[in-house]
């Protein structure tokens, strides 16, 4: 693990776990397949009704929305954040449905802690073997050809999740082939996105935000072309990576367990809240607000589009550690977790990750 | 003459791919000390923390590869660096 110290800080921190029961996993299991669904859901009612306006898309985007979803284009995995305190239900913060990361210390890292730490013990964590075998699902259902490029930037973090993602699609028998987001080619010749040795890309995994990409100069063509080149994750991913999704989880669920209040203006109601940009990534321009009053926020350049309001979470302190649960689903099951913790109210991409065991 | 043509074919598509009619592309490490190709292959795109990569159109000096860019020039037929920032993308 390359990425395990930030600033003189660990990153990677074993100085504690935390010991979770097996009501805890049936909880969290339950609660993720469950927000898993709805939002599948909420996608399929959104392309239905072509109701896209809230989301912020471009015109091409909607498109790619469209056809992505009606065309089953597949999905890899993604990442659910929860607030959970081991006695009520696990809250859903934000889903991470595009670029999910923190992969490598969930599937892999923390799972050899346990093995260095407690031989025969056991975790909340068959990550990996469902990447391994929803590869070989994808494959052997057409989803994605025998090759699969993997588009990325040089990020440490994004590459270590490139990197557990191809050995486990390279475990699943798909030859893979790596490539900078900006090697991508594109050919006058086949109009067909293309790589290095100019040949057509048929399959892509991307480590790159779709509301990012959709903007670039390669944008319209990579949204006209979402059948041709195969995307993952799948451009209907927009919709559930996208902060308006908590809001629209809200109003077709009003009260859920699983669910915080969300709203996409200034919640009358809500004294304590959170207030985070539509698009935004690792806890950036997030603002806390207590009793009205401002206690936490983080910069970044997001909130260009606007807003979501959600009541603030109940979020454990133990002892100044709050914890986030990241929930994986591959394919369409819940497969594991990995804690990180913060300091403060804000998860962020400097918030350390402690493992856990099951007792 | 099966075996021959296919050599052939080999040869012709790695000159083209590593002279190309239009770029020079050369594998290097951090410093710009030439790597094989394979490892570019082998690696992720730029590998951990970036290296071994390719760089395009450098030149060979002192042994090693100065100038040029990591993103390769685009061709009559191709055209490349529509996509693609500086950052980190994960959430």
């Amino acid at each position: 693990m390359v990425y395990h110290t930030h600033q003189d800080r660990p990153y990677w921190y074993e100085s504690a776990y935390y010991l979770l029961t097996d009501e805890d996993v049936e909880r969290l299991e339950n609660a993720t397949n469950e927000l898993h669904q709805m939002a599948l859901q909420l996608v399929d009612e959104v392309v239905q009704r072509g109701d896209y306006d809230l989301f912020c898309l471009t015109e091409f985007s909607k498109k790619a929305v469209e056809r992505s979803w009606r065309d089953r284009h597949a999905t890899l995995y993604g990442r659910f954040d929860l607030a959970y305190d081991g006695v009520g239900p696990p809250k859903l913060l934000e889903y991470n449905a595009d670029t999910p990361t923190s992969l490598l210390e969930a599937a892999v890292v923390q799972w050899q802690w346990l093995q260095a730490v407690a031989p025969g013990g056991d975790q909340f964590n068959s990550i990996w073997e469902a990447l391994v075998s929803r590869w070989q699902q994808l494959k052997a259902t057409g989803a994605v050809g025998s090759v699969v490029h993997f588009g990325h930037e040089e990020s440490v973090e994004d590459l270590m999740t490139v990197c557990l993602l191809r050995d486990a699609a390279e475990e699943a028998g798909i030859t893979t082939i790596g490539l900078h987001m900006g090697e991508i080619g594109w050919s006058t010749e086949v109009f067909r996105f293309v790589d290095l040795e100019n040949q057509p890309i048929q399959s892509l995994f991307k480590l790159y935000p779709w509301e990012i990409l959709a903007r670039e100069p390669f944008g319209d063509r990579a949204l006209a072309n979402v059948s041709e080149t195969r995307w993952l994750e799948p451009a209907w991913k927009m919709l559930l990576s996208n902060k308006v999704l908590l809001a629209e989880l809200w109003r077709r669920h009003p009260g859920h367990p699983n669910l915080l209040p969300a709203f996409l203006e200034v919640p009358g109601s809500l004294a304590d809240y959170v207030r985070k940009p539509i698009f935004s990534r690792e806890g950036a321009n997030v603002s806390v607000v207590q009793g009205g009053v401002g206690r936490e926020s983080t910069g970044g350049g997001y909130g260009a589009e606007g807003f979501v309001y959600q009541a603030l979470a109940p979020i454990p302190d133990f002892g100044g550690n709050r914890p986030v649960i990241g929930s994986w689903v591959v394919g369409d099951e819940s497969c594991g977790i990995g804690i990180r913790e913060s300091d403060g109210w804000i998860t962020q991409d400097t918030s350390r990750f402690v493992p856990h065991c099951l007792g | 003459m099966k075996s021959n043509t296919q050599l052939a074919c080999v040869l012709l598509a790695t000159t083209v791919v590593l002279t190309g009619c239009a770029q020079r592309r050369d594998c290097v490490d951090a410093q710009g000390n030439p790597r094989p190709d394979s490892e570019c292959r082998r690696s992720m795109a730029g590998g951990f923390i970036g290296y071994p990569r390719y760089i395009y159109g450098g030149t060979l000096r002192n042994g090693k590869v100065v100038g040029g860019s990591t993103t390769p020039k685009s061709s009559n037929s191709v055209s490349r660096g529509g996509f693609g920032r500086v950052g980190s993308f994960g959430s």
